[in-house]
């Protein structure tokens, strides 16, 4: 790797640009989109001393960087991506890929994509900055949780060839191979690739030739690896590698292919798919190892008694050991068998779909999710001690969802069929949900008819449920069976209170459980509350009703993954969102204190905590500020930006945001986002754009790199080229979609042309998608105001659009006009002249 | 029936009314052709649509029983494997 200071040469361009006045600055043209960047991939080292990002042009070659805490300095490796660091955050270790160009210049080529260059990998040791890369390569792992080394896997290229290269060795990207192909029919020929454990440390390399699968424990203690080798037939060898010691055990070897291969956590258990059929369609086994055998057991055979009898193991399940280990999963279904033979010629066979009346899933659903359903994998588990294997999800509970990694025994099954039909039309979503005794399979209905949000605390003492119809949240004592309400005696509302389509508003959402898992955490539309489950006293509110004084949400930041309930005694994160000016920034809450870190006019983004030291990186934004990545302690108080991803932003003409309202024709006080240009001159006349969805004024202070548009107008851009822009803020009542985007667009405009004598009220456009494209077809048919419109995927006619499909998921649309996002708030025959006013088509003369 | 590449009148219109039909649990069959237009084409398909119109009819003006097809449904998991003739 050349290392360089990049934040040397940014700044150089910084000081060019820095000394030109707004006048002087470009506009922004479509040539210019490739110049900006964004950042992404942040990762935080453990120790907190080292962080690690990308930054991508739209199209071309991007960075990966790396930044060091200590001495302030970044390093950049060019082309980097998918880096990662070591649990210890003694390495970083990074993939470099091909040039962007020399793949166009391939694709011209017309080369097919198995010959472009492959990825290299860059290995840095952080405590010597000694680096080493590795040539033609697959892809990597560093464990997660422990051991200083990288698992690398080549590409197939890479058989045969030396593989490494040291320091300052050009990257090697020829791919010649040479494929005797003629000899296939006798011989077995590997699909195997090289593998190599390095250990920075000590220097250490050992390889792996024809390797298929490998899996690295998360704790680091071990690497499980699957050969595929033989000479006339395929013999599957699994090998146990201690990566800390150099030693390696044979575990298996036997004639047959291996299919996946999975390591435990702590990597004293593993456990693999194999087959020893030799006919094309295979049949899977199941087999399972730890420390104490000599030999992997068969556990679950072609056939077996605890599993339906024309069932076997498959190969597209899930497979996982729980965390700690205890239990086993793994997907199984209908035993594959091979395709029966054709009995009539492609002339004699009927092609139709058959849409009838009863499906509980339109057709058009059920071909969309055809290919999830054939061959379909149901999740089981083998309980390793009690050596048994149980079913847990099956036609009638299609879908299980294991808990707390899937060492809880108790987990949450979901049957969706009751309610099918009628979702497409009613806008619910609802389960009748199971509690699953991993353990026996047993089931037991837990909630019929749950259509909200749900939670199972993390012992599974208590299960919770929000119910819509009253908006309340309920408790379940899952040893005794017995529910109670746990908001009755709330004089808060827990529902959505803008809820604005005609559906039961839905709630503000579980946080979760506290760590004695004595209370249920919940949000309303500002402020969290402690509701205790066991004497249900008056509920708490945790940031004491600071949220809806100051108007402000406050939402938890979570910052252990793996942390089991929240200790409401130790001080927590808190991020908040002022709705009324749009500031925000993070609070912190101990013990019932709530106390400002940082707070101003941007937006705040992504907070990672290093799992092991009190530093964080975290991201904020304005309209004119693009999202640079920051490093602080948990106080905030000294936060540092690190990152220059978008230097240029200097030399354009750029634009700014300003919150608006006005009380529009509907009686209410709407809220707004007006866009300027930087170098507006307010004695002049501008054409303005409005520009709407729904409600968009929380975006006052996001950042709009400029780049093509999928659909809708660029603010950036548009500011930048000497319009103005007007976002409004509409409230929908049922019934009058079309009218209320009226009152608001209309009456909107004309407040702020009143406003900003800069507005020419003679030159307003309007432009919107999907649904704004909707609004923009209505609002033409009812106002000459605005002398040109842009609408995208508008519907025009909602008397058609009703009836139809979302072929991007094969859904009925009925439940968008009855319920949701249409507001018209019943069926075509019971509303016929809301549909009928508020379709555009009808009113175009 | 209205099948997926009519050229004549936009199959929507087909959709739309089934769908019209099922929001109002009326009994209701649509029957889609693949890749068929206005009027069939195929002999395969001419020979299913001429079984099942019958069968549709026979069920409900000669006191026929229902064929698998109405009663159930074809899923279009087990399209082409079974073609739900049979009573």
């Amino acid at each position: 790797m050349k290392s360089f200071s990049f934040t040397l040469t940014f700044f150089i361009s910084f000081l060019f640009s820095s000394s030109s006045y707004s006048q002087d600055k470009k506009v922004l043209n479509y040539t210019d989109y490739d110049r900006w960047k964004s950042l992404g991939a942040t990762i935080i080292s453990n120790s907190g001393g080292w962080v690690s990002y990308d930054i991508n042009p739209q199209i071309g070659d991007g960075y990966a960087l790396l930044y060091n805490a200590n001495t302030g300095v970044t390093d950049s490796v060019p082309r980097g991506k998918s880096a990662a660091f070591s649990a210890g955050s003694a390495l970083w270790a990074v993939k470099i890929v091909a040039q962007a160009d020399t793949i166009r210049q391939l694709k011209l080529k017309k080369v097919k994509k198995e010959k472009f260059p492959k990825d290299s990998l860059l290995i840095r040791d952080l405590n010597s900055g000694e680096e080493r890369s590795f040539a033609l390569i697959n892809e990597y792992t560093i464990p997660a949780d422990g051991g200083e080394y990288v698992v690398v896997k080549f590409d197939k290229s890479a058989i045969a060839k030396d593989t490494t290269s040291t320091k300052g060795d050009k990257e090697k990207e020829e791919t010649k191979e040479k494929k005797g192909k003629k000899e296939k029919d006798k011989n077995f020929k590997s699909k195997g690739v090289p593998l190599m454990i390095y250990t920075p440390a000590t220097n250490d390399s050992a390889g792996y030739g024809k390797v298929l699968h490998y899996s690295v424990a998360k704790s680091g203690e071990r690497v499980y690896i699957s050969l595929s080798v033989g000479d006339t037939a395929e013999v599957s060898v699994v090998l146990d590698v201690n990566p800390k010691k150099s030693t390696v055990d044979t575990l298996f070897k036997q004639e047959g292919s291996i299919v996946k291969l999975i390591s435990d956590y702590e990597g004293e258990q593993c456990a693999f798919l194999f087959s020893g059929d030799t006919a094309k369609t295979k049949i899977y086994r199941l087999f399972y190892w730890n420390k104490k055998m000599n030999f992997p057991a068969l556990v679950v055979d072609t056939i077996n008694p605890s599993l339906p009898e024309e069932w076997s193991v498959l190969n597209k399940g899930s497979f996982y050991f729980s965390k700690s280990g205890e239990k086993l999963y793994f997907g199984a279904g209908v035993r594959p068998s091979p395709e029966p033979k054709d009995t009539l010629t492609e002339d004699e066979k009927a092609h139709v779909d058959i849409w009838s009346w009863h499906d509980k899933t339109v057709q058009p659903m059920q071909k969309k999710q055809l290919s999830k359903e054939k061959d379909r994998a149901y999740l089981c588990v083998y309980n390793i001690k009690e050596d048994r294997v149980v079913q847990l999800e099956s036609k009638k509970i299609p879908r299980v969802s294991t808990q707390q990694k899937g060492d809880l025994n108790i987990a949450l099954g979901y049957d969706n069929s009751p309610y099918k039909r009628a979702s497409s039309w009613n806008g619910k979503w609802c389960n009748d949900i199971y509690r699953i005794n991993v353990k026996t399979g047993a089931k037991k209905l837990l909630r019929k008819q749950q259509c909200g949000a749900t939670s199972l605390s993390f012992n599974g003492e208590w299960f919770a449920y929000y119910e819509p119809a009253d908006s309340n949240y309920y408790v379940v004592n899952i040893e005794n069976g017995t529910t109670e309400n746990l908001t009755e005696n709330m004089d808060v509302m827990l529902c959505d209170e803008l809820n604005d389509v005609p559906n039961a508003p839905h709630s503000y959402g579980i946080l979760g459980w506290s760590r004695d898992e004595k209370s249920l955490l919940i949000y309303d539309r500002y402020d969290i509350w402690q509701l205790n489950v066991e004497n249900r006293k008056v509920p708490l509110c945790l940031t004491n009703g600071e949220g809806r004084k100051n108007s402000t949400g406050f939402r938890y930041v979570k910052l252990d993954r793996e942390e089991k309930g929240i200790d409401t005694k130790e001080p927590i994160l808190l991020r908040g969102f002022n709705e009324v000016n749009k500031s925000s920034g993070f609070y912190t809450l101990d013990k019932g204190e709530m106390t400002s870190l940082i707070w101003g006019d941007f937006s705040v983004y992504s907070p990672q905590k290093a799992k092991d030291a009190g530093v964080m990186i975290w991201r904020r934004s304005t309209f004119i500020n693009y999202p640079e990545l920051e490093i602080t302690d948990l106080s905030f108080a000294n936060s540092k930006k690190i990152s220059v991803t978008n230097a240029q932003q200097s030399e354009y003409n750029w634009g700014k945001t300003q919150l608006v309202d006005w009380i529009a024709s509907d009686g209410l006080k709407h809220q707004g986002i007006i866009v300027t240009p930087e170098n507006l001159d307010s004695t002049k006349k501008y054409p303005m754009i409005v520009y709407y969805y729904e409600r968009s004024s929380n975006r006052l202070n996001r950042y709009y790199s400029p780049k093509p548009s999928r659909s809708t107008v660029n603010w950036t851009f548009y500011a930048s080229n000497g319009y103005v822009l007007f976002v409004p803020d509409i409230y929908y009542r049922t019934g009058e979609p079309g009218l209320c985007s009226y009152e608001a667009v209309v009456s909107g405009s004309l407040s702020m042309a009143e406003k900003f004598p800069f507005i020419n009220v003679n030159r307003m456009g309007l432009q919107g998608q999907s649904w704004g494209g909707y609004q923009t077809a209505f609002l033409v048919t009812r106002t000459n105001m605005y002398k040109a419109a842009m609408a995208g995927a508008p519907v025009s006619n909602m008397t058609s659009a009703y009836g139809g499909i979302r072929w991007g998921t094969g859904m009925s649309r009925m439940f968008q006009y009855e319920h949701t996002q249409s507001r018209i708030g019943g069926t075509l025959w019971d509303n016929t002249m809301k549909y009928i006013e508020n379709s555009p088509v009808f009113f175009v003369p | 029936m209205h099948n997926d590449n009519d050229g004549a009148v936009p199959w929507y219109q087909g959709i739309e009314y089934f769908m019209a039909l099922r929001r109002l649990d009326k009994p209701a069959w649509m029957l889609v052709y693949n890749k068929e237009e206005h009027n069939l084409t195929r002999r395969a398909n001419e020979k299913d649509l001429s079984r099942r119109m019958m069968q549709f009819f026979d069920h409900y003006l000669k006191d026929k029983p229902m064929p698998v097809w109405m009663k159930n449904g074809v899923p279009a998991i087990e399209k082409g494997e079974k073609m739900g003739y049979e009573f």
